[in-house]
């Protein structure tokens, strides 16, 4: 039953974020480079969907979340690398899986990319950069690090407080958004509702089996890649047939639009993507979490470790785009001065 | 979706294999490049792409002339240079 | 396939999607699972180590570690066959031997020293000598980790003090100490190690693990056997023990509330549950035998007096119960031989050897870390 619902919940999800192309990499880059915010609304939509849920859950009893602790030092580092990957990548941890879904062969370098990455780390030749990294922690007084912790929030109706101080100036954004132009696929609305629905699903499914966390990427690849390499099966769980629903959902609902189609970037691309696939990979394992098991199920619970990788996420994401947008830029001016120059020159003969 | 304008362009950039920044970051560059009035027309394999960009230079200022699906996974983009 | 049919196909397999996930999160509220929690299952059960069929995962990393006499080592079997692994060879004669809950390393303290030696369970060599950080000469006595490995509870020999450290890569760090007066058994800990439970004269203590403070009392029906192990369940919610008089006592944690249960078990063996179920089981008062309650209600489930060609296997009588953690529970008899049986039936399915002629001083058993606790 429980396989069975994760495969579902994968499929769905793999659908929801093929329809809604739900990139993170572009919600997080949005902020820096372009205007369009819809990505961050239907970013935002989930966050609210899941910060309220997850609370009403733990007052039900329904899960006890894990949070991680805070080794600041990592979530710094490894949100930052993880933060540059997803720009070389060209999509973040759950982009990459639902694009290899759709055929995008660059996307399936950077899936590969990304277990070698997470492979590196976790078990593997470099697991003393995560250990290090994670070596220094910030203790909130013995407590599970998040907000409500830090801020000596203990009651529930403190807790509550908070989850309305930060919700209501949400909604009330998300509400002033004006409409959607040019759209293929869902809206942010739909998009937004559907991921955030299925990640809390993610979080109820998982607590039936004991694990209290919700949506991730990260552990579930590397369990997985254990369990394929060594058949040893330590970590398989529901998050784990997610991951395998993903791509399938997400070709399902290419096949439906007619966009499912095998695409070979050049030899360049090709490698760049591979390459930003491992870098992801790197930093996620150190931080503990990518855009999903960070941005998304961590800051639900408003764990401070995820609140702070999410943010180094970000930076490195605008870090990266900058220097993609210089170098794209010299190149093009390289290109027209060439142009330039080569023009009198065509006049003449 | 389109409205089938005969538009000749200036410019034509094929961004087929190319995915978001760099689909967004080309047009962006290419528009720069080009002068007031004059027209772009984007290629682009993805439908993600085709939705973020129009509407990322829609929300530069540009004028969006048409979006149109020519084959399952191949999107034009026609963009006047505002 | 032609376009139509495939547009055809592709919302009737979201729709199943759609249905079977929001089927298994009904199934998980009507069995109770979301409630309160009743078949609680881990990761490993995915590939089907359940109770009703008993298959024993073969993959599993961990072990089962048994002290008999000569009482200098600690052999680690394996949970499938019984078989030897390995031999950790101990200084001298240990008090107590506590697995880290990824299973890598077991502690161990000595009733002598306030030293606690770790050792790998796989390598079977000594890791290193820890003495803790303000423990100011004091023997340890009884130790507990938090589910993820993060914390350390001690509890002292001839002193009624907790100390707390934070427990990483085998580094221990003292964070505080504090006094339970009211209590002196060995200490036990809710789901995220946030409450503290010990057993002392007027019932169960419960203390806020971030400071502390004394919360709660839960009196009890009868008074405790004494020194014996409690158990909880998997959600924590139901922490079993046994009278002095050889009764079960169970107490409800979410309602602080306690009751005896009026059917004769051994006083002298501690009950266990086994993974991923909801049954408690106890060696009848003979050792003879096992009894299963229902782990959340308290009613009596199955109870199964072993044949006497089992029993004369067995030594005579059953020595220790240990659950192995993949699928079957272990009854060790006083010859050593293991009688291995299905936790939900009581039924033996196997006997193996253990190698452990002379009495069973302490059984532990090592379980591969999951899911949850490799998040991190």
């Amino acid at each position: 039953m429980i396989v069975a619902g994760g495969i579902s919940l994968g499929l769905l999800l793999g659908y929801a974020l093929q329809r809604g192309g739900y990139c993170m990499n572009t919600a997080f880059r949005s902020f820096y480079l372009e205007k369009d915010r819809s990505l961050v609304r239907a970013w935002a939509l989930v966050l609210l969907i899941n910060v309220i849920g997850v609370a009403l859950l733990t007052d039900l009893g329904v899960l006890l979340p894990e949070v991680a602790p805070f080794f600041w030092p990592a979530a710094i580092v490894g949100g930052f690398v993880f933060g540059m990957g997803m720009v070389l990548a060209g999509g973040c941890a759950s982009g990459t899986y639902y694009r290899c879904g759709r055929g995008m062969l660059g996307s399936i370098a950077a899936l590969v990319g990304f277990v070698i990455g997470t492979a590196l780390i976790d078990g593997g030749a470099l697991v003393e950069i995560q250990q290090q990294l994670r070596g220094t922690t910030i203790d909130v007084s013995g407590r599970e690090a998040t907000l409500f912790n830090v801020l000596g929030l203990e009651s529930t109706a403190a807790r509550w407080l908070l989850i309305a101080g930060i919700t209501i100036p949400a909604i009330a954004w998300l509400s002033r958004a004006p409409k959607q132009r040019f759209l293929i696929g869902w809206s942010w609305r739909k998009t937004g509702a559907a991921v955030g629905v299925l990640a809390l699903a993610t979080w109820v499914i998982s607590a039936m089996q004991g694990r209290d966390f919700g949506l991730s990427f990260t552990q579930p690849t590397v369990a997985l890649t254990r369990f394929l390499v060594t058949g040893d099966s330590a970590g398989i769980s529901v998050a784990s047939f997610i991951v395998i629903g993903v791509p399938v959902g997400a070709f399902l609902a290419a096949k439906a639009a007619g966009e499912a189609i095998l695409r070979m970037p050049d030899p360049g691309r090709f490698v760049r993507q591979f390459g930003g696939g491992a870098t992801m990979g790197l930093g996620a394992s150190i931080a503990g979490g990518c855009n999903i098991g960070h941005s998304i199920t961590g800051v639900s619970t408003l764990g401070i470790t995820a609140i702070t990788s999410t943010a180094f996420i970000m930076l490195g994401c605008w870090v990266m785009t900058g220097i993609v947008y210089r170098s794209e830029r010299r190149k093009m001016e390289a290109e027209v001065a060439a142009m330039r120059a080569a023009a009198p020159q065509g006049e003449t003969s | 979706m389109s409205d089938q304008k005969e538009q000749k362009a200036d410019r034509t950039v094929d961004l087929l294999s190319e995915v978001c920044p760099y689909t967004f970051v080309k047009s962006k560059l290419e528009l720069e490049q080009m002068e007031s009035g004059q027209v772009l027309q984007i290629h682009l394999g993805n439908s993600e792409s085709a939705s973020n960009v129009p509407r990322s230079v829609d929300l530069e200022g540009h004028e969006v002339l048409s979006v149109d699906q020519t084959e399952p996974s191949h999107w034009v983009v026609t963009v006047r240079r505002a | 396939m032609s376009r139509t049919t495939v547009n055809r196909i592709i919302p009737i397999v979201m729709a199943a999607a759609a249905v079977t996930l929001t089927a298994t999160i009904v199934s998980g509220i009507v069995d109770g699972t979301l409630t309160g929690g009743s078949s609680i299952t881990s990761g490993q059960s995915v590939f089907g180590a359940g109770a009703s069929t008993l298959q024993v995962d073969d993959d599993l990393e961990g072990g089962i570690l048994v002290v008999a006499h000569p009482a200098t080592e600690i052999r680690v079997l394996d949970p499938a066959d019984g078989s030897e692994r390995g031999r950790i060879e101990l200084r001298r004669e240990p008090a107590t031997i506590t697995p880290t809950p990824g299973g890598v390393s077991v502690f161990v303290t000595y009733p002598d020293t306030e030293e606690i030696e770790v050792y790998s369970t796989t390598e079977f060599e000594h890791e290193r000598t820890i003495a803790p950080e303000d423990g100011d000469g004091r023997i340890p006595e009884h130790l507990t980790f938090s589910e993820n490995g993060d914390t350390l509870f001690v509890t002292w020999r001839d002193s009624d003090a907790v100390s707390v450290y934070s427990h990483s890569m085998l580094d221990l760090s003292f964070r505080y100490e504090f006094a339970t007066p009211e209590a002196n058994g060995p200490l036990y800990r809710n789901r995220r190690a946030t409450r503290l439970y010990r057993a002392g004269d007027s019932g169960i203590e419960i203390y806020f693990a971030q400071n502390g403070e004394h919360i709660d009392t839960i009196r009890l029906p009868g008074e405790p056997a004494d020194g014996k192990a409690w158990v909880f369940n998997a959600r924590r919610t139901h922490l079993w023990g046994t009278d002095a008089s050889g009764n079960p006592i169970v107490v409800d944690e979410t309602a602080s509330s306690a009751r005896g249960i009026d059917v004769p078990v051994s006083a002298d063996l501690a009950p266990v549950i086994p993974a991923d179920t909801e049954h408690v089981l106890y060696v009848d008062a003979a050792q003879t035998g096992l009894l299963a309650f229902d782990a959340r209600s308290g009613n009596r489930l199955a109870d199964e007096t072993f044949s006497q060609e089992v029993l004369d296997e067995l030594g005579g009588r059953i020595a220790r119960i240990v659950d192995t953690g993949a699928g079957p529970v272990w009854a060790i008899g006083s010859s050593g031989t293991v009688a291995v049986l299905d936790p939900a039936t009581l039924s033996v399915t196997d006997m193996h050897d253990a190698g452990a002629r002379e009495t069973v001083m302490a059984v532990s058993s090592i379980v591969q870390q999951d899911g949850n606790f490799a998040c991190f």
